[in-house]
C-alpha cells in the first residue's frame, strides 16, 4: 500500500510536534525540575513549583504522549508489512524491515503506559489532586521519580530507532 | 559503612526510614521535615544494602546513570534489531 504523501507528511509533522512536547517535558522533569525541586524543598520554597508549574506541565506531557502515539500508529498503519500484513501489527510483531521501527514503537508504547499509570497516578497524590496521607505521598514521589527515570532511559533507544528505523541499511 | 541486614531485626536503615516518615507526618515540624527527611532519604537511596551486606546503587537515582543505561540499552537493542533483520533476509520474508 502506497500512503498518500500529503496525509503521511501531515501525520509525521504532528508526530514530531507532539513528540517534542512529550520528550521535551520529560527531559525538563529529569534534567531540570528534579534537581530544582530538591534544592527548593531544602529552602522551603518548593510550593509554587507544585502549585503552578507541575499541573500545567503534566497536562501537556500526558496528552503530548497520547497524540504522539496515535500519530505514530497511524503512520505505521499506512504501510504494508513484509508478509502483506498491515504495517501497524507487522511492526509490533517485529517483522523483517519493520523490526527496528517496531522496537521503537514498543518502547514508545511502554513509555505511554508508564506516563498514564505510574507517573500520572502518583503525581495526582503528590500534587493533592487525589487525597493521600503523608506516607503515601512519600512513596508516590519515589515511584513517580523512578518511572520518570525509566522513561528517560527508554527514550534514548526509542529515539534511536525512530531516527534510524526508516533507514534500514544500517541494520545489514 | 556496611550495615548488616539480618532478617526480621530493626536495622539502622529501617529506623532511619521510619524516622523520616514520622517526621514528615508530624504536623508542627513541617519545616524541619522538609529540610531533614529528603536528606535522610537521599542518603538511604544512594547506598542501599542487600542481605549480603554489599552496597548497591540504583543507576536511575542519578541522571547520568540513567543516560548511560539508555546508551547501553540502545547498543543491546541495536544488536537484536540486526539479528531480526538478518533473520528475515535469510528467511526471504
Amino acid at each position: 500500500m502506497t500512503p498518500n504523501p500529503v496525509v503521511n507528511s501531515v501525520m509525521l509533522w504532528f508526530h514530531f510536534l507532539a513528540g517534542i512536547m512529550w520528550i521535551g517535558l520529560l527531559y525538563y522533569f529529569n534534567f531540570v525540575n528534579a534537581a530544582a525541586v530538591k534544592e527548593a524543598t531544602a529552602n522551603g520554597e518548593a510550593g509554587p513549583i507544585g502549585k503552578y508549574i507541575m499541573p500545567r506541565a503534566l497536562l501537556f506531557f500526558r496528552y503530548g504522549a497520547v497524540v504522539t502515539w496515535i500519530m505514530g500508529a497511524g503512520l505505521l498503519s499506512m504501510f504494508t508489512g513484509p508478509s502483506g500484513m498491515n504495517g501497524f501489527p507487522a511492526a509490533f510483531m517485529l517483522q523483517g524491515y519493520l523490526a527496528p521501527i517496531g522496537i521503537g514503537a514498543w518502547l514508545g508504547t511502554i513509555m505511554l503506559v508508564n506516563v498514564w499509570t505510574f507517573i500520572w497516578m502518583n503525581q495526582k497524590k503528590i500534587l493533592g489532586i487525589v487525597p493521600a496521607t503523608d506516607e503515601q505521598k512519600v512513596k508516590a514521589r519515589r515511584v513517580a521519580f523512578l518511572a520518570s527515570r525509566v522513561n528517560t532511559m527508554l527514550s534514548i533507544p526509542m529515539l534511536f530507532f525512530m531516527a534510524t528505523g526508516p533507514h534500514n541499511n544500517i541494520y545489514h | 559503612m556496611v550495615v548488616p541486614y539480618p532478617g526480621g531485626r530493626r536495622t539502622k536503615r529501617l529506623i532511619l526510614h521510619e524516622g523520616a516518615y514520622r517526621l514528615e507526618a508530624y504536623p508542627t515540624e513541617k519545616a524541619l521535615a522538609a529540610e531533614v527527611a529528603p536528606k535522610v532519604r537521599h542518603v538511604l537511596t544512594k547506598t542501599r544494602t542487600n542481605p549480603g551486606g554489599i552496597h548497591v546503587k540504583n543507576p536511575l537515582d542519578s541522571i547520568w546513570g540513567t543516560v548511560i543505561c539508555g546508551f547501553i540499552l540502545t547498543g543491546i537493542l541495536y544488536y537484536v534489531a540486526t539479528l531480526l533483520v538478518a533473520h528475515s533476509a535469510v528467511g526471504g520474508s
